[in-house]
């Protein structure tokens, strides 16, 4: 979207897509021309480098900019009274019966919460990410390197852009290993390459481990915040991934599991930024709500 | 008529219950004025609360003649059948296992919010006063079938849209737009197409879009006052 995209720009997100470009400019100065114009014959490990390197910038760009699942504002205002108060039946977390509950498990239920900020009945996997401001569709987690939520609308992106990055890397270390083996006699002739082996060495760690993280929670039925909020754990890293019970998601399946939160369907955005809005629509009317209100009139 | 909020329930007998599906969106409220006596607003007893079934049309501008005059009905989602996509409740407003019984059709007896909107002692909505039962029903059923194959993991246009996406890097996503339509946008037709039909014309009933409601509710708007 378009206003997201230029609110949600800091250095963080320009910093990964720096790490991103830096080592295609440095193979692309000192390795290609080399391989290419060698008699070694392996100009499809080029190109494939390429491809991946590509695809990894692309779905960088495809994460970070579009709409991650945000629901709209204030469809669910109760009343006009008393300054839009929430009613108290609207503070409550409620549960409704799952298809598990007809099944025989009457422990599987749906618990719905109304979101007190965005004014909506949240649907299940739904969160509010307070950096956003909004409620994003099957929440996955706000990562703060691409500075943008992942959800439903871009999870497939994100998971793209992980498996692409660590192809890239790979194929960044087997030319540059080539390139090294044949000067293996005078490594000090090409020191760029030797960065730039080191270089795809560790820039493949951190998106493997997600990855790796990623299909392991799926196949388990779960998104990032319900993994962490199970584990009772801010860090995932060795933290081992349970199970939740009565999931009313579960499948019961690793695969079946992991292929419906991996292939979820994207649905199509419910937030049109390009849309002419009046300054009475009330998806962008500032509902005042007393708590806010309040909180606002501390001094800082 | 009576309450849902019985949150003196302990814990263990929670547990063991199971669920019941009612319209969340429903609330109480017992400090409001009795049709009889406009401007009277007082504390009525317990048996007395009126039950909130309609509620502001957020979908028109704030202050617009169509805002004062209509108000929505929201049928609310339910998750017994599915989770993989969006499903309405197909029961009218007030038909619902766990709705608050009393009148079995909607009676004013309570005025309430700013611009003295009338409410009963029970779920029973103002919707089946411009919609039957089955008209309703057809509706509900129909953008259910839309949702599901919309939201079917499996589905063809899933998948090579998935794969077309990741080979091309990306760009069969510009150009998808012109060359198939998702299945979403046919459920807007849908709606577009209901809408226009004479009774709800007659009677200014309005489906409100799903893709504009967040598919958070299907919303009818209609002047429910009369
Ligand atoms: C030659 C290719 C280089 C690839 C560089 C890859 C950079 C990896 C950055 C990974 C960012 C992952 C974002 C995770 C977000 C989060 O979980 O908080
Ligand atoms: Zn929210
Ligand atoms: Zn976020």
């Amino acid at each position: 979207g378009r206003f997201r995209t230029v609110r949600c720009r800091s250095n963080l997100a320009i910093f990964t897509g720096f790490t991103v470009v830096a080592p295609m400019v440095l193979f692309s100065i000192f390795e290609t021309g080399r391989i290419w114009h060698s008699r070694d014959g392996y100009k499809l490990l080029v190109i494939f480098f390429y491809y991946f390197w590509a695809m990894c910038l692309s779905f960088f760009v495809r994460t970070a900019t579009s709409d991650p699942g945000i629901l709209p504002r204030n469809i669910h205002l109760g009343q006009l009274k008393r300054n839009f108060q929430i009613p108290q039946e609207y503070y409550s977390t409620i549960s409704l019966p799952a298809p598990q509950t007809i099944r025989g498990d009457i422990q599987a239920k749906i618990e719905l919460k109304y979101c007190t900020s965005c004014r909506i009945w949240r649907p299940p996997r739904a969160s509010h990410c307070s950096t956003c401001e909004a409620c994003i569709l099957t929440h996955d987690h706000h990562c703060i390197w691409v500075n943008n939520c992942i959800g439903q609308r871009n999870y497939r992106y994100f998971i793209l852009f992980l498996a692409s990055a660590i192809l890239s890397s790979i194929f960044l270390i087997a030319n540059c290993s080539i390139h090294i083996y044949h000067h293996r006699n005078l490594p000090s002739k090409v020191p760029v390459t030797i960065l730039l082996l080191i270089y795809g060495g560790l820039a493949i760690i951190y998106p493997m481990l997600l990855l790796i993280y990623h299909i392991l929670m799926t196949g388990r039925q779960q998104t990032t915040r319900e993994f962490l909020r199970e584990a009772n754990s801010k860090n995932p890293i060795f933290t081992k991934i349970h199970s939740i019970e009565h999931n009313p998601f579960d499948r019961g399946n690793f695969t079946a599991n992991m292929l419906s939160l991996i292939l979820q369907p994207r649905g199509i955005s419910t937030i049109c930024p390009q849309e002419r809005h009046g300054d009475r629509d009330w998806r962008f009317v500032s509902v005042a709500d007393f708590h806010s209100f309040e909180k606002m009139e501390t001094p800082l | 008529s009576g309450s849902r909020s019985g949150t003196e329930v302990p814990e263990q007998a929670l547990q063991e219950r199971a669920p019941i599906f009612f319209n969340y969106h429903e609330f109480g409220e017992r400090y409001y004025a009795d049709v009889d006596a406009r401007n009277q607003l007082r504390e009525h007893d317990e048996d007395h609360g009126i039950c909130m079934t309609h509620f502001p049309n957020v979908y028109v501008a704030r202050g617009s003649p169509e805002f004062e005059t209509t108000r929505i009905v929201r049928v609310p989602r339910r998750f017994e059948v599915t989770l993989d996509c969006p499903y309405f409740s197909t029961a009218m407003p007030g038909m619902e296992p766990g709705a608050i019984t009393g009148e079995p059709v909607f009676q004013p007896f309570g005025i309430f919010d700013e611009d003295g909107q009338l409410f009963g002692y029970s779920s029973a909505s103002p919707l089946a006063r411009v919609l039957s039962v089955e008209k309703f029903q057809e509706i509900v059923i129909t953008i259910n079938s839309y949702l599901q194959n919309a939201f079917y993991t499996y589905s063809w246009f899933n998948l090579i849209d998935l794969l077309l996406e990741a080979l091309s890097l990306g760009l069969w996503h510009p150009v998808s737009k012109y060359l198939w339509r998702h299945p979403l946008v046919h459920l807007e037709d849908y709606v577009q197409q209901v809408n226009q039909e004479q009774e709800f014309k007659e009677k200014g009933v309005k489906i409100i879009s799903p893709r504009r409601s967040g598919y958070l509710s299907v919303c009818f708007s209609a002047c429910y006052n009369i």
